[in-house]
């Protein structure tokens, strides 16, 4: 239908149209008549009661005129009022507004029940919000579905409006709409959508209980107008309530998250960060900074450099800036109440500005765990190898006596035959035969018992010695973070490759990382630094620890099997290392730095490129070792 | 220097060490003779010959407590000086309770195995004395007749003429004149030396049967079994 705008538009034009007849010349034609004789009289009387009547007719209509023209300027009034309140009201404060203007239209269209019903969000339910009752009327249920009132709604959502004047005026269909009106106790209404934007989100409907009722063509258009109002209002409310609802999430997300977090502006600027990062009592030693200032400045003017402040703050930047799309690292710091180790991730926010999300993770537990299992590992290997060797060394104990006992009681028998008269020097000869050969039976067992703690069959394939390299130093990282002793690695790119046993070359490499690290635990912080690089030169790897060094008249003991300065050495480690080496064609080399410190030369052969790589036993080298050793006996 | 020829058995499965052992008591005058496996040394030794045994306590075949066990059934028991490579406690003390004379570790000093055999050959030299001694005896009291050796028994004890007599039922003449056949026959001049022959004569029961005999005279029969 269409809303007849112009007569609304205009209502000083209407109202002037009413007073036309009152001053129209024929209205005296009527009192004239009685100034003649009976029977003109009588014709006139008739006429004046004709008049009358006609006069009767109009001034009710200008009477019925003018209480329109009034309704309508109270409808202007109202419609102006409405539209300044809700337009200006908070959004908090929307729907008592609308309660309050619900009930306003209720004694306007003197109606006895005006209810605002607005469709649920995800459902297809529809939610009676607002509702103002003229008398105790059935109250409306909390929600419909849709099933219960399929006709209304439909009309509803294409955007027509029901004017039912009579509960006959539904059509013969809608059986399930009628039902649920007369539970409601409805008689006569008429619905507007709200449909702000040609969204339907709900209706507002005026309801006759007492009596039917008959909708003027005026009153749907103002139900329309106000509903067009309202639905303003409530799309406005609704659109700011999901805004806040989106930002209450973010929020709520920030702080149920037990990690730091923090968001940085393109600058470094903290703008916004959740409750666990703005409790400066949980920052146990780590670069904090308070919403509105700077953290890369904070960070950089951190005192420190242990705490890893200065790395931390060229990761972010580096986010910031655009470089990487994300930075990650560890890092641990040291508080009166004890140690603690941060996960730090910077992650670029991805808006137009930039920005950055900074989020610390506290790792101590997981941290102290994880240490902790690593050194049961350590123990229960170290137990398992003590077992092992405790054992070997009980048999090789056994063993070696024999040839040493032959040996000594050789020695006693010659001197006693050397103190005679005439000493059987022959015999004597024999004798000496004899220690000699009981002095190579005690090395062959030494070398045995050292070809069994080297494992007994190597994978020989090709290897690249920066890989071993980083493999170890992915093993060691968290002790070395544990004992303060930062890594410095320097790798030549260009490496040739060799070939080995990549498991026995670890070993190698890890045993001299681990005794750079073990050497260092007694210095400052600022001298615990170990140093491992690889390079072009004769010596493929060099391991440098800036510890005490190795003591000169030690330099040569080192190796010697059972030879240990630690307290709970097994004294393996570098006789082991020195086996592989030269099961490996190589040679491992121990000095001291000229300016302090242990060094460790790894020199490995360089793979022959023409020559496939293949797979050896050990075995063959080490007798090809042994065999030309043979000069050992006679030293 | 052991006066009675004594000779010094090794047992050892390692030849080097085995000749060289040989050749050190040889040259400190010892007779010695070395074998390299249990199964050689019980084929040639046998119990009549004087000495000790040097034994290995490990070895191959048969280790050397279970030569200890198999040597320590027979007599006149040989004294062992088990030599071993490694300080194995067990295996020692399970080696001493088994009765052997002394331990030495490899390598050792000719000091150690000097004290060692003088030890253990004095050992076997009185163990030997004594099993000689007791032959001795044994030889002569089996010409005692069962009444002279009953009579011999309780004159041991400190019993008088006249008890006796009244325990085997005769006239203390009687008990007099078997006590002059025994004197006569073991060669005794006094009840001193009686008392001293049957002392050194260990024998469990001298004389089967006299106990319950005893017992019907004696107010306390569990105590002269116990004697007896």
């Amino acid at each position: 239908m269409q809303p007849r705008r112009q007569g609304l538009s205009d209502p000083t034009r209407a109202y002037r149209s009413c007073q036309g007849p009152l001053d129209a010349p024929w209205q005296w034609c009527v009192v004239a008549p009685v100034l003649f004789d009976a029977r003109v009289t009588g014709v006139v009387l008739l006429l004046q009661a004709a008049a009358i009547v006609v006069l009767g007719l109009a001034l009710r209509r200008r009477a019925r005129e003018r209480t329109s023209a009034d309704g309508r300027l109270q409808f202007e009034r109202l419609l102006a009022e409405l539209s300044a309140d809700l337009s200006t009201v908070p959004t908090d404060r929307a729907d008592e507004a609308i309660g309050h203007w619900v009930a306003r239209l209720g004694s306007h269209f003197e109606a006895d029940r005006v209810a605002l019903v607005q469709f649920s969000d995800h459902s297809s339910r529809l939610h009676p919000t607002h509702t103002s009752d003229a008398g105790p009327w059935p109250p409306l249920p909390d929600c419909y579905e849709a099933e219960e009132l399929p006709t209304l709604i439909g009309d509803i959502r294409q955007g027509r409006v029901v004017r039912l004047s009579r509960m006959a005026d539904l059509p013969a269909a809608a059986g399930a709409d009628r039902a649920t009106l007369a539970a409601a106790g409805v008689q006569a209404l008429v619905a507007a959508p709200l449909a702000p934007g040609g969204q339907p989100i709900g209706l507002l409907a005026v309801m006759m209980s007492r009596c039917e009722r008959h909708w003027s063509a005026e009153t749907v258009l103002q139900l329309q107008l106000v509903a067009g109002v309202m639905g303003g209002t409530l799309l406005r409310r609704n659109n700011e309530r999901s805004l806040r609802s989106i930002d209450a999430l973010s929020g709520a997300v920030l702080s149920s998250l037990s990690a730091r977090v923090a968001v940085l502006d393109g600058k470094g600027t903290v703008v916004r960060a959740n409750e666990a990062w703005l409790a400066p009592e949980r920052s146990n030693g780590i670069a904090w900074a308070p919403v509105g200032q700077n953290y890369l400045a904070v960070c950089r003017s951190s005192p420190e450099h242990e705490s890893g402040a200065t790395e931390l703050a060229r990761g972010i930047e580096s986010v910031l800036a655009g470089e990487q799309s994300g930075v990650r690292l560890e890092c641990s710091t040291s508080t009166p109440s004890g140690e603690h180790w941060y996960e730090v991730v910077a992650e670029p926010l991805r808006r137009p500005t930039g920005g950055a999300v900074v989020m610390l993770t506290d790792l101590t537990a997981r941290k102290r765990a994880e240490l902790e299992a690593q050194q049961h590992r350590a123990e229960a290997a170290h137990a398992a190898r003590a077992a092992t060797l405790g054992e070997l060394a009980a048999g090789l104990a056994h063993e070696l006596a024999q040839p040493l006992a032959a040996i000594m009681t050789n020695v006693q028998a010659s001197r006693r035959l050397l103190t005679s008269e005439q000493p059987p020097m022959a015999l004597v000869g024999e004798i000496l035969d004899d220690i000699a050969s009981d002095d190579v039976r005690a090395v062959e067992i030494i070398r045995r018992m050292r070809a069994l703690l080297v494992k007994g069959q190597v994978d020989v394939q090709p290897l690249d010695l920066n890989e071993l390299v980083g493999d170890v130093l992915r093993l060691v990282a968290s002790d070395a973070i544990l004992r303060r002793i930062r890594v410095h690695r320097r790798v030549e790119p260009d490496l040739p490759g060799i070939t080995g046993d990549r498991v026995q070359l670890q070993q190698v490499i890890l045993n001299l990382v681990v005794n750079g690290l073990e050497a260092m635990s007694e210095m400052p912080a600022p001298r615990r630094h170990l140093n491992i690089e690889t390079d072009l030169r004769e010596d493929g790897l060099t391991v440098r620890d800036h510890g005490p060094g190795i003591a000169p008249d030690l330099l040569g003991k080192i190796y010697e099997p059972f030879f240990s300065t630690k307290s709970d050495g097994l004294g393996m480690g570098l006789s082991i290392c020195r086996s592989i080496a030269e099961a490996h064609g190589g040679r491992l080399r121990a000095a001291n730095h000229p300016s302090g410190g242990a060094v460790f030369e790894f020199a490995l052969p360089v793979a022959t490129v023409d020559r496939p790589p293949e797979t050896r036993r050990i075995q063959e080298r080490r007798s090809y070792a042994y065999d030309r050793s043979d000069g050992l006996h006679s030293r | 220097m052991p006066t009675i020829v004594q000779t010094v058995f090794i047992l050892d499965d390692d030849v080097s060490f085995c000749r060289a052992l040989e050749r050190l008591l040889h040259v400190l005058g010892y007779r010695v003779q070395a074998f390299q496996s249990a199964f050689e040394f019980f084929a040639h030794w046998s119990p009549d010959v004087a000495g000790c045994l040097l034994l290995d306590l490990r070895m191959p075949d048969l280790n050397g407590l279970e030569v200890q066990r198999r040597l320590a059934g027979l007599e006149p028991e040989l004294p062992i000086i088990l030599v071993s490579g490694e300080a194995d406690v067990p295996s020692c003390v399970s080696a001493m309770r088994g009765g052997a004379a002394d331990i030495l570790l490899k390598p050792f000093q000719e000091e150690e195995l000097v004290a060692a055999l003088t030890r253990a050959l004095a050992r076997d030299h009185r163990r030997r004395q004594e099993q000689a001694e007791q032959t001795d005896l044994r030889t002569r009291l089996a010409t005692l007749t069962p009444r002279e050796l009953g009579v011999f028994r309780l004159v041991a004890k400190g019993i008088l003429n006249k008890q006796i007599a009244a325990m085997l039922g005769t006239k203390e003449g009687t008990v007099k004149m078997h006590r002059g056949h025994v004197m006569r026959k073991l060669g005794l001049g006094s009840v001193a030396e009686l008392v001293n022959f049957a002392d050194r004569l260990k024998l469990d029961d001298p004389c089967p049967g006299m106990h319950a005999l005893a017992g019907r005279f004696r107010s306390e029969p569990a105590t002269t079994a116990a004697e007896a």
